[in-house]
């Protein structure tokens, strides 16, 4: 989630709210996917990367692309406030075509592993695995494929980068419905473990915000590293007080970067040319 | 510019628009200009009609009753109660309208979400009673804002029911147009601690709570109890904050005590009480304590919820219910309400809908036997009112005036009992009543 959150604003400079709607709608992708087609799990997360995809596509090609036009003033908050709004849309619309009752797909493995008194279920490994996975996919296709270094030097130099002819809008499209996708593949690898409703992706996108600021915006790698400090905090301090402290630990955390390190720990230090 | 006799403004005003529609049409061609004069007699005509229809209605009918509905319609709020809810109202409206309305006047819904917000219930209060005019309002949901919307009644008086809304404070506060057909924190935990110290678990438990109104309260309710059965008794208590989906670290802890607990009491709402069962059942903690749902979600859907978070694990699962083991409906309108419902909702109401349903029957008579809608008149009336429970027995409100105690306003016609899973994928319909075992 952290990880498309920050692709989507290192590339269009955009804040994309709607983005933990994408969340819900990979577990509910999943969920109908399995209770109607009965495939096996593999075809349930192509599919649904598919409706992850497909849904961003749609998002940016009905808001987002507007962002790209010279004209438009205050390109950033527009797409902010547009977003924010499609989140209460999309939470609402959800609700009322998915139902209200929380639904929870199958297991992909069923049982897990016990270590020290503990079972670790098969998918919460699975989920942690995958996502691992697909964020060293993605980080190789950023590094070393050629759609991976346009995107790159469009984040760096827009300008320069539609000089020398690359198509600004069809970057903007294909950036943002990667990251729509990879929302939704996180919704649907979560969903086995803590079901799924119309607000499943409030909490994990403002988990998502809170780790982007401290891994720093812009940066995938970033966005690792804030993961990891931001679960790590969170589990010792409820571990050692209260699941209260654990919530508010990882936003103090949050606000002393922001007091401190703006930037975050990668995020780079803007230029403007 | 010619002048006009200024009898009256109207008069010149009318006179300036014919002439400038004269000047206007005379520069038009022949067919035109009948079109346009066919246009404007038309719109003359429509217009006339329509005044006549809105005012001659207006003579002949009366205000409606109105109804307020202020209840949880959206997440991250307990929604899929504040919709039963929300429908129980609208069948309670068309079935009294069916019957000639209330004093000869049409009982009419208006609803608010009060999306787990207090703020934003109270200013929904305030324009439901001032704006709206209601004369009754049922809904408020958890307690976190049933609790300031009851207290904002002193400002914005209107009859107000509770059902399910747990916190003692909601007639512990001794409103005076709030009544509570339905439990609370005290005699739930009561309860509760019978039924762990038969089944011989109470000695140590832990508690997993919410951190709201409802949860405190509940949680201090039942370790009040459990010691005042068992000074030694071990009681652990864990809260968490509402809305929030990971339990593991909290589990985890839980996981860790000792000695082992017997029994694990979860007290939450939805939707955390469902990822909660879930971490719950996945991390094979019902395999070392008793698992006891406090509050009777596996209900809310008929169990679908429950089976499809926690699988076969789920079963020998409990919880406590308010709900008789052969909830039998015994007022005509109960059982028409009960046969609505399932139309649109697919599965019977809960009992506490049921209660609900006793709310709005009890708001109905007070309004036809007082024939009043002043709250103060309702509020005496109801005080002292009896009447048949769908659920069986009688509704009557105790009124301790004792400042601080619960018992104001407040029914106690209610017996908790404790079910079990004893199936896999079986409905909460058919799960088996192990206590109280004379009761079951």
């Amino acid at each position: 989630m952290a990880t498309g959150i920050t692709l989507v604003y290192s590339i269009l400079r955009v804040i994309n709210f709607s983005q933990g709607e994408l969340f819900t709608l990979g577990g509910y992708a999943l969920y109908y996917f399995s209770m109607t087609l009965k495939l096996p799990d593999v075809f349930g997360l192509l599919f649904v990367a598919l409706v992850g995809y497909l849904c961003a596509l749609a998002i940016e090609r009905a808001i987002i692309r507007d962002v790209y036009k010279p004209a438009l003033e205050r390109p950033s908050e527009y797409a902010l406030m547009a977003t924010f709004a499609l989140s209460i849309l999309l939470q609402n619309l959800m609700l009322n075509v998915f139902g209200y009752t929380i639904k929870t797909p199958p297991a992909f493995l069923v049982g897990g592993l016990r270590i020290m008194g503990y079972t670790l279920t098969w998918d919460r490994i699975l989920a942690a695995v995958l996502a691992s996975v697909v964020y060293l996919a993605l980080y190789l296709f950023i590094k070393t494929s050629w759609t991976g270094k346009i995107w790159q030097a469009y984040a760096q130099n827009r300008t320069g980068v539609s000089i020398l002819g690359a198509h600004e809008s069809r970057i903007g499209m294909h950036s943002f419905s990667v990251a729509g996708m990879l929302s939704a593949l996180t919704g649907a690898l979560i969903a086995p473990v803590y079901s799924v409703y119309p607000n499943a992706g409030t909490l994990p996108l403002i988990i998502g915000f809170v780790i982007i600021v401290i891994g720093g915006l812009g940066s995938i790698e970033g966005a690792f590293i804030g993961g990891l400090i931001v679960g790590l905090t969170q589990s010792l301090v409820t571990g050692f007080s209260s699941a209260a402290y654990g919530y508010a630990s990882i936003f103090l955390i949050m606000i002393f970067f922001l007091l401190i390190r703006p930037r975050g720990i990668l995020g780079e230090v803007e230029r403007i040319a | 510019m010619k002048s006009y006799p200024d009898t009256i403004n109207f008069s010149t005003k009318s006179l300036n628009t014919i002439s400038y529609l004269y000047f206007y049409m005379s520069k038009k061609t022949g067919f035109s200009k009948i079109l346009l004069a066919v246009v404007i007699l038309v719109i003359i005509v429509a217009v006339s009609i329509a005044a006549g229809l809105y005012y001659s209605n207006r003579s002949n009918t009366k205000p409606p009753i109105v109804l307020g509905v202020l209840t949880p319609l959206s997440p991250p709020a307990d929604y899929i109660s504040g919709r039963q809810i929300l429908v129980t109202a609208q069948i309670f409206a068309n079935y009294t309208n069916s019957h000639g309305g209330l004093l000869g006047r049409k009982v009419v819904v208006v609803s608010q979400n009060e999306n787990l917000d207090p703020s934003q219930a109270i200013a929904s209060l305030q324009q439901m009673v001032t704006q709206d005019h209601i004369v009754g309002l049922i809904g408020p949901w958890e307690s976190l804002v049933a609790l300031p919307v009851a207290n904002a009644t002193q400002s914005y008086p209107v009859i107000t029911f509770f059902t399910y809304s747990w916190s003692d404070a909601i007639t512990a506060n001794h409103y005076k147009y709030v009544f509570r057909v339905g439990v609370f924190n005290s005699i739930i935990g009561a309860q509760l601690a019978k039924y762990l110290e038969w089944a011989n678990i109470s000695n140590n438990i832990v508690i997993l709570a919410e951190q709201s109104p409802f949860g405190i309260g509940f949680a201090q309710a039942l370790n009040q109890s459990i010691h005042s059965y068992n000074q030694s008794a071990i009681v652990n208590t864990y809260y968490t904050p509402p809305g929030i989906t990971d339990y593991t670290s909290v589990l985890l802890k839980i996981n860790s005590l000792t000695p082992t607990p017997k029994a694990l009491v979860v007290a939450l709402n939805v939707p955390g009480v469902i990822t909660a069962n879930k971490e719950i059942y996945d991390m094979g903690l019902q395999n070392k304590m008793k698992v006891v749902q406090a509050v009777d979600w596996p209900t809310y859907d008929g169990g679908v919820s429950w089976w499809q978070a926690v699988g076969q694990a789920g079963v020998g699962g409990v919880y406590a219910s308010y709900a008789p083991p052969h909830l039998k409906v015994y007022t005509d309108s109960g059982q028409y309400y009960v046969q609505q419902f399932e139309k649109i909702e697919g599965h019977p109401p809960a009992f506490w809908l049921i209660w609900y349903w006793d709310c709005l029957r009890i708001w109905a008579q007070a309004i036809q036997a007082t024939g009043s809608t002043n709250p103060d008149v309702l509020a005496n009336y109801i005080a002292n009112i009896n009447i048949t429970a769908s659920t069986g027995g009688y509704i009557t409100f105790i009124n301790n005036p004792t400042p601080g105690s619960p018992y104001w306003h407040q029914w106690v016609g209610y017996q908790q009992y404790i079910y079990q899973f004893t199936q896999y994928n079986q409905s909460t319909a058919d799960t088996q009543c192990i206590y109280p075992p004379n009761a079951c």
